[in-house]
């Protein structure tokens, strides 16, 4: 069994074809001044540690940084607020993305049915809201479609207060490809969350994966 | 299967002259049900049972049965079902509990299934109340089930519930063609069942009662084919149950077992109820009323509110409630009276005109003509006024649309005939508008997994 951090995951994820939001690891401020530069700004600011799984429980994500000054200020209070949690922290940098729906994409190991995969209403309600569908893995595209249609926020992905309606389609394609990909490259666990919707289709903006070492 | 199902011959080991035996009860079913096959009891403390001769041992047998009913305790169960096994039975019931349920059953559990491996016996159980082929008159079974043949087959994994549901059912007026304590599933499986019942002529309907399965992926491999061919109805329990086990991701903590059946029920095309009651209602909509075209909705009635009730809940479960063309709307003013002080359009309301059978009726076969795709009728029951069923049935002659009818303020008993000769040609009676209702969303939910599928023609 293996754990894949966000940069790992993203990597792979990125192999598999799926959009993700590119993401890189940097150990310094100045790295990450460099990385955000090439990035342009807006950026975000995340731990990445291996015991720190939860980032933004911890306050460990900062959403929005729009200047060089900005982040030089965020990366020292996060540097030592995480150093404390983790000595062995590092950070990552990545595009900050406007979006106005966050979704949730998963994979977990069910014990009677094996490989499944969930989608719903993500980002930081998915808990509460528990809007979210499971179908067993491989599903077809049409299997797809019915967890959209079958979401109780399904208003929100119809154009709902100025955001844009979803493709359904693509939404359905993209499920699809981390299905198989899932399958193929044996996933045990999984979570995109949050996926965004943005006008050129859905976005990975965080991940994990743990790899299955049984079967 | 089939001689499992249809044995020629059942011998009942451990069966015992006492009233309330569980042997005796078995012996009884088997004799009332009218069996023709032969029995054999098997029992060394009698000459005979119910004019039967009865047999010290299996080796005394003049035949090898094709069915054993195992009613010893569960430790003695397993020497009986080895020696059935040396004596070349394919088929039996083991009705004891104690197994894997229970602490030193388990062991006993793992020999028994490695004795119907090493024999090839198709065991139904432990743990069971035996099963009941309706149909065909066979019933090695040890409790008491009101059912009649019918064209529902009942798997259940209690039998408790099991009987709950054949119950509403009886009341509803739905018998069954099978009904199968599946029990502790040691060696048949819901899969091995549901396998038979693809091809199982007497079979139209399915109807499961699921606690739990082990192997997930060979139920939703099973329960997909068969209901690619027939409507299949469950009913999980276990809404609040969690996985237990350190979730490494939010997607483990969210994964309750019920929410994966769910999808997995979707996934198979297999309809989902949420109660015993639910799932009766599902059966007897899904056995009875061809599939609707589409979700447009008529609904027809002399009393505004229960349509209203009705409404609320079918606009929840999918169905579309379009009003009426204005050509029809002129068409019933013109059967119920001009001067009628009411708004025609859907539900229909006729009000006081429309309890007479020659304005119910016309203004029933005007809407069958309108594209709706199925059709919702109230009937407020009064001792005075003749139901229309003759007309109804005429006119569901010339329709191949679902027609639902709510019968209103009357107990099933008391309009027995005439609900029966409703039912009979394919019009589902039920005594409360939601239950009409929910009878329709099942019949909508079984539509829209077909279509997803693309199993509709």
């Amino acid at each position: 069994m293996a754990y894949l951090g966000e940069v790992e995951a993203k990597a792979l994820l990125a192999q598999e074809g799926l959009p993700v939001n590119p993401t890189f690891e940097v150990r310094d401020l100045d790295e990450a001044l460099e990385k955000a530069k090439f990035l342009s700004y807006p950026v975000v600011l995340k731990v990445s540690s291996g015991k720190i799984v939860h980032k933004s429980d911890v306050g460990g994500v900062v959403l929005g940084i729009s200047s060089a000054q900005e982040l030089e200020g965020a990366f020292r209070s996060l540097e030592k607020k995480m150093k404390a949690l983790d000595p062995q922290a590092s950070f990552s940098i990545q595009p900050h993305i406007y979006s106005g729906l966050e979704l949730v994409v998963g994979i977990t190991t069910d014990p009677s049915f094996g490989r499944v995969i969930m989608f719903g209403l993500g980002g930081i309600w998915v808990e509460v809201l528990k809007d979210v569908s499971f179908r067993l893995v491989p599903i077809e595209e049409k299997d797809a479609l019915e967890m959209i249609e079958g979401l109780k926020g399904k208003r929100l992905l119809e154009g709902f207060r100025g955001v844009p309606p979803v493709d359904k389609e693509a939404l359905a394609r993209f499920l699809f490809q981390v299905s198989s990909m899932a399958q193929a490259r044996n996933i045990g666990e999984m979570d995109l969350n949050p996926v965004m919707v943005t006008k050129d289709g859905p976005v990975i903006v965080d991940a994990r994966v743990v790899i299955d070492g049984r079967d | 299967m089939e001689d499992l199902f249809n044995p020629s011959s059942v011998a009942l080991v451990g069966v015992r002259g006492e009233q309330l035996s569980v042997g005796f009860n078995a012996l009884l079913n088997l004799v009332h049900h009218s069996y023709q096959g032969r029995i054999y009891p098997v029992t060394p403390r009698h000459e005979e049972l119910l004019g039967m001769p009865c047999y010290p041992d299996l080796a005394s047998l003049p035949e090898v049965p094709d069915l054993v009913m195992i009613l010893v305790n569960h430790r003695r169960a397993v020497d009986v079902l080895e020696a059935c096994g040396s004596m070349g039975i394919k088929n039996a019931v083991i009705v004891a509990g104690g197994y894997k349920e229970y602490g030193e059953g388990r062991e006993l559990e793992v020999r028994i299934k490695g004795i119907c491996q090493k024999y090839g016996i198709r065991l139904v159980g432990p743990n069971t109340l035996g099963f009941a082929n309706v149909k065909g008159g066979v019933w090695p079974f040890f409790w008491h089930m009101k059912t009649k043949p019918g064209s529902v087959a009942l798997l259940s994994q209690s039998g408790g519930v099991g009987l709950t549901v054949a119950h509403l059912l009886y009341e509803e007026g739905v018998g069954l063609s099978k009904w199968i304590g599946v029990g502790n599933r040691t060696v048949l499986e819901f899969a091995d069942y549901m396998e038979y019942l693809v091809t199982d002529h007497e079979t139209r309907t399915v109807g499961l009662f699921v606690e739990g399965t082990e192997d997930g992926r060979r139920f939703f491999q099973a329960s997909r084919r068969l209901a690619a061919v027939k409507p299949v109805a469950v009913y999980k329990v276990g809404e609040a149950e969690e996985v237990d086990r350190a979730a490494q991701t939010h997607t483990g903590s969210l994964a309750g077992s019920k929410s994966v059946y769910s999808g997995a029920f979707r996934q198979a095309g297999v309809v989902e109820a949420s109660s015993p009651r639910e799932l009766a209602i599902a059966l007897k909509s899904l056995d009875m009323l061809p599939l609707p075209g589409g979700n447009r909705l008529c609904l027809l009635t002399f009393t505004a509110g229960p349509s209203i009730v009705a409404m609320d809940k079918l606009l929840s479960l999918g169905w579309k409630i379009h009003s009426l063309s204005d050509g029809a709307r002129e068409e019933i003013y013109r059967i119920i009276g001009e001067k009628t002080p009411v708004d025609i359009d859907n539900p229909v309301d006729m009000t006081g005109p429309g309890f007479l059978p020659e304005v119910y009726a016309p203004v029933a076969r005007l809407l069958l003509k309108e594209p709706f795709d199925a059709y919702l009728f109230f009937w407020g029951f009064n001792p005075n006024v003749r139901i229309p069923v003759e007309e109804l049935l005429i006119l569901k002659g010339d329709t191949k649309k679902p027609v639902v009818m709510v019968l209103l303020g009357v107990g099933s008993r008391e309009v027995e005939e005439e609900r029966e000769r409703l039912q009979e040609r394919g019009i589902p009676v039920f005594s409360t508008p939601e239950d009409g209702a929910r009878a329709l969303g099942f019949l909508l939910a079984r539509r829209r997994l077909m279509e997803v599928r693309g199993w509709l023609t």
